[in-house]
């Protein structure tokens, strides 16, 4: 009878990294579909500025948000083009506006550490551990709950004229 | 390595038992929908065995499934209800209604216990011995039952066949052809061959002896029934029964002999009806929709890029790309498109067991069940139509006693059908029962206080009649329980409605009542509207487009008010709420108003509420490929989801109903602004005048709801009939009144227009009016403009006269007409009503 605890391929993990506001964040990759490169879209009315637009991707429609945005971080200036990673969860599919690809990594499972304390300026609860490497932390974020806008959204309709 | 044989072996078996047991249930629900239609169709004709044997079949499969994977309860069930069946077929019981009810009731039941596996993996917890045993019951029982014949006899003649044959008769039947001509000739009467081709033999056989029997003729299944079954069958009813049943049964090693040709039959019939298709995934389909969307749209900006090049051999490979897709497009779209028939197989059941219900006797007519619609649609309109059924047997179709009393038929009818026109399928349900009496409705509307008196009394029949889809209108008659057609119609239209549709109803005291739909064939691939506000583009489904207006500078000021702060128009004499898209969209924020200094206005209907919304420019109309926006975006209610444009970008699609919802002004107050702000001497309606004038300068005007039609007639066409002017108009003779001469306004008095005229030009000019259904028209000589009367009018005080008053109108003094005046003026009588038939 096998057992699951020896090494496999299920211990380890991949990452897609990524660089915003110069801190560089992780989402585990079986949530990405694909990253490209800046593409115009087209804006929503009534929604929150951290909704971005809404791209053609092949034909199929996705709503991109400004991960800065949904992070609590400040916004990027206009000069910077962001890059879209496109991540399929339950609800459907989004894109991530980051500022830019930072690598596509492979990582121990268990070796996440707590967040530390001097930590600022990113909203903490959608961290969910870090990796320490070389010269840099990457911060893991919870791809779930950061793609979950739904009550944001309807926070903002039902607000009379928050805009 | 265990783990990887447990997958391999029990793990498959378990994925095959699954796919299995998920193609049983598809099967089963087919079939199950196949048999209400044939119990239904078997009880008004219970001679056709083809059909009794089919349910057979099918009610044998589902025993025979379900014993395989051990279903206790739906094996127990099936196997009572063909238990009872075989009764039916081998002639020893009859349809009656109590059988079809019990029947029909072990249909549902099977029905529930599917539908518990599909979705919970078990039979879940129904209890179906009462049901069980009532089948039971009734198969025994009228198989020792002596009056069963005596009952039968009251029915039609094979019955009767059948029971003296399942006596011993056997000496005759020995004899099968004299057997045949005496109970043909006494008892059957026009259908000596149908008779002979079942009831006597099957009376006499097992099933299995039966198939065998209609499958090589009737001769061979005669024989059959001399040469071996007699003697066996001429025993009472009991012990047939046991028989029958331990030989049906599956785990019962007689199945071996008492099988096969039966499954074979039934094989026999699944290949033939499957023969030429195949089971797709619907998710399949749809994603061969959404990929043909993209050719599409990849097709679209070719054409435009190709549209540039001047490389020949490219052109001609983007025209047959261009022809291919669009062939695709049609071929895909088809694949989704069922006949509308599959949602009509339930009505004869609905129908019949509403009619039993209520003591009624209905006849379903159904035309047009190949009519083909968008699967989803299908589902979208199966509940609609259900209730407009439901409604129609309730409400609209009387008694047979009431019938008779009226000498109208006895059995009421209901007629559906459905047809395809203009791209679009045309649904229509009709009875010919009561109708609708609009006094009843409005009587009942003014007591509702959903309309005074006095706007009921100035509402046209079909206006009330349509006051049935008010949602207080029908909420008020579900609360009172009054009988009416009320109940729930708010709900039937917002359904047809939502998926781009519409609803129209027609009824007549004591004839009948007809509802016509009309629903889009697809959803996928919609017409749309594209409009553009700020730099976005916005497409509008064009199901809910009424008229486009465009108002210029200089009358934008005058014609845009505000009520209670919102902007209004008025539209013909009616306030229409306005929407700023822009402002909508922009959170409230102050837009820069757009430099064009015309207003664009798109008159959208959405359920009972007409508004404008005003754009910044109107594009075109394109066909779009509707997508769905992600799933958090659905609190928003404007938008009903995105598109994209031949230029690769996202284009919103407009949801109308949402958009009616951030209209400022309810209905009510939008009709009481109306009238209201117009209430000076005439009539809201009556505001919009048409301004003409005539040879001497004199203006003229009159309401423009009184105007039927303007008309160029060339003079040639005037006759003269009883002494009076005619013209020839729609297959009618109508009256010509010559105005100047009616209000003796000529400068020079002349007899006739004819000759007056005759130099100057070859037609004339006429305002087309029709009162009481009578048509007349008013020979003027310049039709000047259509203008709004705001000021007061000054009346003149004489009764009967043609003028009613004047008024100022577009800065100048003009006679305002009194139409019904003219006409009797002018030696005309239209107090008669126009008998319209």
């Amino acid at each position: 009878m096998m057992t699951e605890t020896i090494t496999n391929p299920a211990s380890q993990r991949q990452i897609c990294a990524f660089i915003l506001n110069d801190h560089c964040f992780g989402i585990d990759v079986q949530f990405v579909q694909e990253v490209f490169r800046f593409q115009e879209s087209t804006p929503v009315p009534m929604t929150p500025p951290l909704v971005t637009g809404l791209l053609n991707l092949r034909g199929q429609i996705v709503m991109a948000i400004d991960l800065r945005l949904r992070l609590g971080m400040p916004e990027r200036t206009t000069d910077q083009l962001p890059t879209n990673v496109v991540v399929r969860t339950g609800d459907g599919v989004l894109s991530f506006l980051v500022d830019d690809l930072f690598d596509i990594m492979t990582l121990p499972n268990d070796n996440l550490d707590a967040i530390p304390e001097t930590l600022t300026g990113i909203e903490r609860e959608f961290v969910t551990g870090c990796y320490k490497l070389q010269n840099r932390l990457l911060l893991m974020l919870d791809t779930i709950l950061v793609a979950d806008i739904s009550d944001i959204l309807r926070d903002a309709i039902n607000a009379p004229d928050s805009s | 390595m265990c783990w990887l044989g447990r997958l391999i072996g029990s793990g498959e078996d378990q994925l095959e038992n699954e796919e299995f047991i998920r193609e049983f249930l598809e099967e089963s629900e087919e079939n199950l929908d196949q048999l209400d239609q044939d119990f239904v169709a078997l009880e008004q004709e219970p001679r056709d065995h083809d059909r009794l044997d089919s349910i057979y079949r099918t009610i044998h499969t589902i025993k025979g499934t379900s014993g395989f994977f051990a279903f206790a309860k739906l094996g127990a069930l099936a196997h009572s209800a063909e238990n009872l069946l075989s009764h039916l077929r081998d002639g020893s019981l009859t349809l009656n209604e109590e059988l079809t009810s019990a029947l029909l009731d072990a249909v549902d039941g099977i029905r529930e216990v599917l539908t518990n596996i599909g979705n919970e993996g078990d039979e879940g917890r129904g209890n179906y011995r009462d049901l069980n045993g009532r089948l039971d019951e009734l198969a025994t029982t009228a198989a020792h039952d002596p009056s069963v014949t005596e009952f039968e006899s009251d029915h039609d003649s094979p019955t009767v066949v059948a029971s003296e044959s399942a006596e011993p008769l056997t000496p005759t039947t020995s004899e099968p052809d004299k057997t045949l001509d005496a109970d043909g000739t006494t008892l059957i009467t026009g259908e000596p061959t149908d008779a002979s081709a079942s009831p006597v033999s099957s009376s006499h056989q097992t099933p299995t002896d039966l198939f065998a029997n209609t499958e090589s003729g009737t001769e061979l299944g005669s024989s059959n029934l001399v040469s071996e079954k007699p003697a066996n069958d001429s025993l009472t009813g009991k012990p047939q029964v046991d028989d029958l049943s331990d030989q049906l049964d599956p785990p019962q090693t007689t199945d071996a002999d008492v099988l096969p040709p039966d499954e074979r039959d039934a094989v026999r019939a699944s290949t033939n009806t499957t023969e030429g298709s195949i089971r797709v995934d619907v998710g399949l389909l749809n994603q061969l929709m959404d990929l043909v969307g993209e050719l599409v749209l990849a097709r679209n900006q070719l054409l435009q890029v190709g549209g540039d090049e001047p490389d020949r051999m490219l052109v001609s490979v983007t025209q047959q790309l261009n022809r291919i897709t669009t062939e695709l497009q049609e071929r895909v779209m088809k694949t989704r498109m069922q006949p509308i028939g599959n949602i009509w197989g339930k009505f004869p059941r609905i129908v019949r067991d509403l009619a039993v219900m209520c003591g009624k006797e209905v006849d379903l007519v159904m035309d047009g069940r190949e009519t083909e619609v968008d699967k989803s649609l299908l589902e979208a309109i199966k509940d609609p139509l259900t209730h407009l059924i439901r409604n129609a047997i309730d409400h609209g179709i009387e008694t047979a006693s009431e019938r008779n009393s009226y000498g109208k038929s006895k059995r009421g009818q209901l007629h559906l059908r459905a047809w395809h026109q203009g791209g679009q399928v045309n649904i229509e349900i009709s009875d010919n029962g009561r109708g609708i009496d609009p006094e009843v409705i409005k009587r009942k509307a003014i007591s509702k206080q959903i309309i005074t008196a006095k706007e009921g009394a100035a509402m046209s029949e079909q206006q009330l009649i349509h006051m049935i889809f008010r949602p207080a209108f029908s909420t008020a008659s579900q609360v009172t329980g009054i009988s009416g057609r009320g109940v729930g119609m708010d709900v039937v239209k917002t359904n047809i409605e939502s998926i781009g549709g519409s609803i129209d109803i027609h009824s007549r005291i004591g004839i009948g009542t007809a509802i016509k739909i009309k629903i889009p064939l697809t959803l996928a691939i919609v017409p749309a509207l594209i409009i553009s506000s700020g730099d976005e583009r916005f497409a509008i489904p064009q199901g809910h487009l009424v008229e486009m207006l465009r108002l210029d500078e200089g009358t934008k000021k005058n014609v845009i008010e505000s009520v209670r702060s919102a902007p209004v128009y008025r539209l013909r004499g009616k306030l229409l709420p306005l929407i700023y898209l822009s402002k909508l969209f922009s959170g409230g924020n102050p837009v820069p108003e757009n430099h064009s200094g015309h207003v664009n206005i798109v008159v959208l209907q959405a359920d009972s509420c007409r508004f404008g919304l005003v754009v910044d420019q109107v594009e075109r109309t394109e066909e779009i490929v509707v997508k769905p926006l992600h799933r958090a975006l659905s609190v928003i209610p404007h938008l009903a989801g995105a598109t994209v444009m031949g230029d690769g970008r996202v284009a919103l699609i407009l949801d109308v109903l949402g958009l009616a919802s951030s209209v400022g002004l309810s209905v009510e107050e939008l009709e009481r602004e109306s009238t209201n702000t117009s209430d000076q001497i005439t009539p809201d309606d009556d505001s919009q005048m048409l301004v003409f004038e005539l040879r001497s300068g004199r203006r003229l005007a009159m309401p423009l709801s009184g105007v039927d039609r303007l008309e160029d007639f060339p003079r040639s066409a005037i006759e003269q009939a009883d002494r009076i002017q005619v013209v020839q108009y729609r297959n009618h003779i109508m009256p010509l009144i010559e105005l100047a001469n009616v209000l003796a306004d000529s400068p020079q008095p002349t007899n006739s227009l004819s000759l007056q005229n005759a130099e100057r030009d070859n037609s004339i000019k006429a305002v087309v009016i029709s009162e009481n259904g009578h048509n007349a028209a008013i020979a003027v000589e310049n039709i000047l403009d259509v203008a709004h009367q705001h000021g007061p009018m000054q009346m003149t005080n004489h009764p009967g006269n043609s003028i009613r008053g004047s008024a100022v109108i577009e800065g100048k003094v003009t006679d305002i007409i009194n139409v019904s005046s003219l006409i009797r003026n002018a030696g005309l009588d239209f107090s008669v009503a126009e008998d319209e038939e």
